[in-house]
């Protein structure tokens, strides 16, 4: 499990705080806290946030929105020089995090959380998607071009539904495409390592998310260790109970936290599943447009699935008072149209709002 | 503003993976093929309003995931449901063996008088047909199904798939053989009452309260 950081970073290891950091104002007797210059950036960062945040409604008025990039907030707004700056920090910060993250993981994990709710730079995902759930130097990944040589009895079922996933995004639409094939082939790899899930409808939206941000080999290792260690294997599973558990579980919160919601929708027979069975299946990849979704999935791979949970929520919460108004059909409109536009100007609110959710830990175990 | 109809019939469209269940629903509600479509995880919805017959009707259609172990997670829409399409592909036997468990399910979970129309869909692309006409109408009629075969794309017997369905409840409450005040007959009545709850309430002054009915 030991998450070995490939060569790239451990080249630039020699550069840590020793010989980068030259403050001689502080003793060097206290290891765990941030150095200076990282509390520096840090508070840098989190003033350009919010200048960023406001700069980017002005910037939409005149724009539109962005949805249709694939690229974090702070990638994708290098329209003015403020925004610059705080691009070449958070760089900088990401990149530091990058080379040592051994051990800032250790030491500076809630940091690092904190860093990731706020979007990983888009040049950054690939690298830190992995670290995050350490598939860096797995063994599987040699068997992979050697899976691409077997045949798999999924193949069909796979095959008929890559057209159908993401078919709108460039890199999936064309049809024998490099994304299409590139698709196909992770999916059939894990279908032979995972005889029993084989392929579940669903997991190609995911995989389809990191072959937008890494190579193949990559993301079937970060896909293989998604499955074992965030609790996917258990909802593709054929049974799927692991779901209805989920529901249950979800459906426990919304009764705690939202009971009069939760009432009207027993009264409307509105079943939890009639609009959250995606959620968890896809990690809100097939709810809302990727710039939305990929943020979530950033918290996703450093928190796991109580991200669901607590978006799920945030969600009625914030919806409570129209869903109040209306009937099971209304509701079920409301869910498939109004829901998945709401964040199109950015998801900050939406994120803020499911941290500020409730969660017992306990309970849901 | 609250819809006027005689009746509300809840149909499902269940088949395998892949056979163009969403598109069939989608070219019935916006008459339009769906070009670029996600497969469909869970369930979806769709609703429009048809006269057949001289009565208004509206069907509540619930389009499901084709994946055999979604079942799980589908099967319990098919509670109370009075019509179904069941669909295949027909340049697919693969989608076209698998129809006899997909009918079990219906007629078990359903209701064993569930009113079930086949759809050999994608007739579009007749070169590429594995299923004859004739070989699926035998299995209609050996399973007491009507049978269509359909084109999501061109809309060709789409419309009429869904109506010829609806026509056939209506018939069967006229003739009394189906009880729309019986529950989970999968018909409800649209009176005035019902049609009431479209009509937006007051969010806040309504304290929680138990169910009527």
């Amino acid at each position: 499990m030991a998450s070995q950081v490939a060569s790239p970073s451990t080249s630039l290891h020699t550069t840590s705080s020793s010989t980068t950091l030259s403050t001689p104002a502080l003793s060097p007797s206290s290891p765990s806290q941030l150095s200076p210059d990282d509390l520096e950036l840090l508070a840098k960062l989190e003033e350009q946030n919010r200048l960023l945040e406001t700069d980017s409604k002005s910037l939409r008025s005149v724009n539109g929105s962005r949805r249709n990039s694939g690229s974090s907030l702070v990638s994708s707004s290098s329209a003015s020089s403020n925004l610059s700056h705080l691009e070449e920090d958070s760089w900088i910060l990401w990149g530091r995090i990058v080379n040592e993250w051994d051990d800032v993981r250790k030491k500076k994990e809630k940091q690092v959380k904190e860093l990731v709710r706020k979007g990983i730079p888009h040049h950054f995902r690939a690298i830190v998607w992995q670290l995050l759930c350490s598939a860096q130097s797995m063994p599987i990944k040699d068997q992979y071009s050697e899976l691409l040589k077997m045949t798999s009895p999924c193949e069909k079922l796979i095959r008929r539904d890559i057209a159908r996933t993401y078919p709108e995004h460039n890199f999936f639409k064309e049809k024998d495409s490099l994304g299409q094939e590139v698709l196909f082939n992770v999916m059939k790899a894990y279908s032979l390592v995972d005889r029993e899930v084989g392929y579940c409808q669903g997991s190609a939206f995911i995989v389809g998310l990191l072959l937008m941000q890494m190579p193949e080999e990559e993301a079937f290792c970060v896909f293989v260790k998604l499955m074992q260690d965030y609790r996917l294997r258990e909802l593709f599973k054929p049974s799927m109970a692991e779901l209805g558990l989920c529901m249950y579980q979800f459906e426990c919160m919304i009764q705690e936290h939202l009971p009069a919601l939760f009432v009207h929708f027993q009264s409307q027979s509105f079943h939890t599943s009639m609009y959250a069975s995606s959620w968890f299946l896809t990690i809100f990849l097939t709810t809302f447009p990727l710039p939305v979704a990929t943020r979530i999935f950033d918290i996703f791979m450093s928190e796991g699935l109580e991200i669901v949970f607590r978006v799920g929520l945030a969600l009625l919460q914030m919806n409570q008072e129209e869903l109040m108004q209306l009937d099971m059909e209304g509701m079920l409109q409301h869910f498939q149209k109004v829901i998945p536009r709401q964040f199109d100007s950015g998801p900050d609110k939406l994120i803020q709002a499911a941290y500020q959710v409730k969660y017992n830990s306990k309970k849901m175990k | 503003m609250a819809e006027t109809y005689d009746f509300l019939f809840k149909f499902l469209v269940i088949g395998s993976a892949g056979t163009g269940k969403s598109c069939l629903l989608h070219q019935f509600i916006e008459n339009k093929f769906k070009q670029d479509s996600n497969h469909t995880i869970g369930v979806e919805f769709g609703s429009r309003v048809v006269t057949v017959g001289g009565k208004t009707v509206k069907l509540q259609i619930w389009d499901t995931a084709g994946q055999e172990r979604f079942r799980s997670v589908t099967r319990s829409y098919y509670r109370g449901a009075a019509g179904a399409l069941l669909v295949y592909d027909i340049t697919s036997r693969e989608t076209y063996n698998s129809l006899a468990a997909w009918l079990t399910d219906a007629r078990t979970l359903a209701s064993p008088n569930i009113v079930v129309i086949l759809c050999g869909n994608k007739k579009d692309l007749d070169p590429e047909r594995e299923v004859t006409f004739l070989e699926a109408s035998r299995f209609a009629q050996e399973n007491e199904l009507m049978f269509l075969e359909t084109s999501a794309l061109t809309g060709e017997n789409v419309e009429e798939a869904f109506l010829k369905c609806a026509r056939t409840i209506l018939n069967k409450i006229d003739s009394g053989e189906l009880d729309p005040e019986r529950t989970g007959s999968g018909v409800q009545c649209g009176d005035a009452s019902l049609r009431q709850l479209r009509q937006p309430r007051s969010a806040q002054a309504v304290a929680p309260q138990p169910c009527g009915c």
